[in-house]
């Protein structure tokens, strides 16, 4: 009798779920089925796996699903749109008004931050009322995003302009204090997005001159 | 239907979504619309196994729906049209989750399942109950696997996580499956012990 290959076993076994939802590649399958032939383990939990696929695709537990609602789901896109094109034309002002100040302000805390900021990160930049605090987006990308996929992810964020390459490890952006609400749940959105692994808004206290 | 035609078919519904979300990117609400229409169900049964609510789906749904709105441009097209959406909808209901708090856990007592309601309890209702124990990222992936149908690549891809973690994810989920039905087996044999 063969003695059980337990490295071949522990690589077989966690293909097992894709053997049972038929994604694997023929290769792959032959693989599994040779191995399965002789461990009685695998065979065990192919038949579990087997059995969550079935209760899985069994719709018993929603008890009917309703008639897909066009107006309602048009109505949440309508509202996000609003509550972005709104303040549209304010924020563009507020941008170039503030456009010096931001470099300057990005100087100043742009260093600070450089040695403590992991690569991936592109950091976006907000004067709050009080002078001695500034807002900070933080967005961890997926290292496979590209500089034109960042960009496609941060025009979402409104009107924004960028001094710095978007491959860049620090990227500097200032946005009005007034639109940090609504950004936070813009902000939130992002997580959802594929190609970003993190985006969250961090307030930093300047030290007082 | 032979594979040939299937793979076919695949390929086709493929270059069809891919084209809605092109448009889509473009701001055509029309083609939103109909995208909407074609996942609707898919992703209401998705969320409804995690919410365990009609509204709190539905509600899900829509904003599945913004966000495909939102990032349609972003779709790189290195994986099919499906896996982004379910990716998104995975990202949503973890979100979701950890907000809220939502489970359909929460009536996972072993005891209440082992003393049941005088009815012969199915294999299905064990593994459905072992499912509900889980935590919602194993849950999920679980529901990716099985219910959408992804291979290993694409639930990396969906999830945003190393082939070697959706692979070990699955591993866990499976152990700790067969912990709770063994808890609950031992507790139905001690029920019967007192009667």
């Amino acid at each position: 009798m063969n003695k059980p290959n337990l490295s071949e076993h522990g690589n077989v076994d966690e293909l097992l779920p894709w053997y049972v939802n038929k994604t694997l590649d023929e290769r792959e399958r032959a693989r599994v089925e040779r191995h399965l032939e002789t461990c009685t383990a695998c065979q065990e939990n192919v038949r579990l796996w087997s059995q969550v696929q079935s209760t899985v695709r069994n719709d018993s537990p929603v008890p009917f699903v309703p008639e897909p609602n066009v107006a309602a789901m048009l109505n949440v896109v309508e509202a996000d749109g609003r509550r972005w094109s709104a303040s549209g034309a304010q924020k563009l002002l507020l941008v170039a008004a503030s456009i010096m100040l931001a470099v300057a302000v990005a100087f100043t805390v742009g260093n600070r931050l450089t040695p403590e900021t992991p690569a991936q990160f592109e950091t976006v930049m907000s004067e709050s009322a009080d002078n001695s605090v500034q807002y900070i987006i933080e967005m961890r990308f997926d290292e496979n995003a590209s500089p034109e996929q960042r960009k496609q992810i941060l025009d979402a964020l409104g009107n924004v302009t960028f001094d710095a390459p978007l491959d860049a490890d620090v990227l500097t952006l200032h946005l009005s204090a007034e639109s940090l609400p609504e950004l936070q749940e813009r902000v939130d959105d992002m997580r959802a997005l594929p190609y970003v692994n993190d985006a969250k808004i961090i307030a930093v206290h300047l030290p007082v001159d | 239907m032979n594979e040939h035609s299937t793979i076919s078919n695949d390929a086709s519904q493929h270059s069809e979504e891919r084209d809605l979300l092109d448009r889509i990117a473009s701001q055509e609400r029309e083609a939103l619309t109909e995208l909407y229409r074609r996942y609707y169900g898919r992703l209401f049964k998705f969320v409804y196994r995690m919410t365990g609510s009609h509204s709190a789906s539905d509600e899900l749904v829509n904003d599945i729906m913004l966000i495909v709105w939102k990032g349609a441009s972003s779709f790189r097209g290195d994986s099919k049209v499906s896996t982004w959406i379910f990716g998104i909808a995975y990202r949503q209901s973890l979100k979701r989750l950890s907000k809220k708090q939502l489970s359909v856990a929460a009536d996972s007592d072993p005891d209440s399942l082992a003393a049941g309601d005088g009815r012969n309890l199915e294999r299905e209702d064990w593994v459905r109950f072992g499912l509900d124990a889980l935590p919602p990222a194993q849950r999920l992936t679980i529901c990716l696997v099985f219910y959408v149908g992804l291979s290993y690549d694409e639930v990396a891809k969906a999830t945003g996580c190393p082939v070697n973690t959706v692979k070990t994810r699955m591993f866990h989920a499976r152990k700790k499956m067969k912990e709770r039905l063994e808890e609950s087996a031992n507790a139905e044999h001690m029920g019967r012990g007192y009667q």
